[in-house]
């Protein structure tokens, strides 16, 4: 449950770096998200809790610890968090596109992990892309 | 001159452009690609400006009303009302990515486009377009190619790049190769047509003595005729004089009247001809002494 998540982040950074896959994206308002390192950790911890898979009931609660994990992963959209980030000293923002009126402007919000502290509106920066909306900078 | 320098490119994004059903303009993705696409887009960039400047002395603003050929060097600065979509597209922050829409069959027909933006050391962006039709034209087609020593059906979806790009677009200059693609790409004739009363508005004030409210009503629905008046509101136009008009207009065959006002007017079978004259197409020529003729230039240049 912490091997694959992280190996396959780690792949798709690896990936992104080797093909350049990297584009300019412009800031608008950011949310600060260090807090979502704390529902990482839960998750991570939650498998390691102890049952006994032997009996029936404790299999069950183990598959069902299971899904849940996955379950948050996904609802939360947190396949971007990951305590090596952490560690490599990456802050992770949630990015608000500027409105700027131009009709071809992307709207959505995404996910940039970045050593920097804070971003500002209107700041201009290339990163490479994870996936569609979530993108690291050096 | 290219406001961008492409041999210091640090940045080089690839995307297509959807048609939009029902509406006449399209919706622009970031597909993301490789380095070897990259560097292909970087070449086409590249043979673009070069073709380019192998007619630099032939360089000339882009006007609606002329006929172009296929390959002609013109620009248009991006503040002109003509240019509004591309330069939308050109200025677009954070375009929106879709990794697998060209996996989407139903996609690939509308696409009608396809672009790349890139980015240089000093932070300017340059823009190049090419209209999809041999991008997306051997999609669906089983190809042939040469696995080891012999020829396999390729069952994947294969675009296919050209060996440039259509136009160029940097921070003061839209840089036009191929006008028609431009035209199509740039959504030109309902531009136009929109455009019809602010264009007359601005010819209006420098040529008070023309009534403009039928040529208006006409070229508001004549996509030949909102050319026209495109055309004409960038020409030189302070200074006419309303005699030699209402003179040139009765020797080249274009009837005009004056109402009540002693203004010039226009009758709807007549507008086409008279903006040809006030945009300098129609023209008398006296090679032989009292025979003279008329004549049209779709095309002209000032000499």
């Amino acid at each position: 449950m912490a091997v694959l998540p992280t190996a396959a982040l780690f792949y798709r950074e690896y990936k992104a770096r080797k093909n350049h896959d990297t584009r300019e994206i412009v800031a608008g308002t950011s949310d600060d998200h260090r807090s979502h390192v704390l529902v990482y950790l839960f998750t991570m911890l939650l498998p390691f809790y102890h049952q006994d898979p032997e009996t029936c009931r404790g299999m069950l609660s183990m598959i069902l610890a299971l899904v849940f994990v996955v379950f948050l992963f996904c609802h939360l959209n947190l396949h971007y968090m990951n305590i090596l980030f952490a560690l490599r000293h990456y802050q992770v923002f949630t990015i608000t596109p500027p409105n700027d009126g131009n009709p071809h402007s992307g709207k959505e919000k995404f996910v940039l992990i970045t050593k920097r502290q804070c971003l500002s509106p209107g700041e201009r920066f290339h990163a490479y892309r994870l996936s569609d909306a979530v993108f690291i900078e050096d | 001159m290219l406001n961008f320098d492409t041999g210091s490119v640090v940045d080089t994004e690839f995307g297509v452009g959807i048609a939009v059903a029902g509406q006449q303009r399209d919706d622009f993705y970031h597909v993301p690609v490789d380095t070897s696409v990259e560097d292909a887009l970087r070449e086409m960039v590249e043979a673009t400006w070069h073709a380019m400047q192998q007619h630099a002395e032939d360089r000339r603003q882009y006007e609606p009303s002329e006929k172009h050929a296929a390959n002609e060097y013109l620009f248009l600065p991006v503040g002109s009302p003509m240019v509004v979509p591309l330069v939308d597209l050109h200025n677009a922050k954070n375009l929106p990515t879709r990794s697998g829409i060209l996996d989407n069959t139903n996609l690939v027909p509308l696409i009608s486009c396809y672009f790349a933006r890139l980015t240089d050391a000093q932070g300017r962006r340059l823009t190049a377009l090419h209209r999809a039709a041999h991008f997306k034209g051997i999609v669906t087609k089983k190809l042939i190619r040469f696995f080891d020593d012999t020829l396999k059906m390729v069952e994947d979806n294969i675009f296919r790049l050209d060996k440039d790009f259509d136009l160029i677009i940097d921070s003061e200059h839209l840089h036009i190769w191929r006008p028609l693609s431009f035209e199509i790409l740039g959504n030109l004739t309902p531009a136009l047509l929109a455009a019809v009363q602010a264009n007359t508005a601005i010819i209006r004030e420098q040529v008070p003595f023309v009534d403009f409210d039928s040529i208006q009503h006409y070229a508001s629905k004549h996509p030949r005729a909102a050319r026209y008046v495109a055309s004409i509101r960038t020409q030189r136009l302070a200074g006419v004089d309303p005699v030699k008009l209402q003179q040139l207009c009765q020797k080249t065959n274009v009837e005009v009247g004056r109402d009540d006002d002693g203004r010039l007017v226009v009758a709807e079978r007549h507008v086409l001809g008279f903006l040809e004259v006030l945009d300098r197409r129609r023209y008398e020529i006296e090679l032989i002494p009292e025979d003279p003729e008329s004549f049209l230039a779709a095309s002209r240049r000032k000499v």
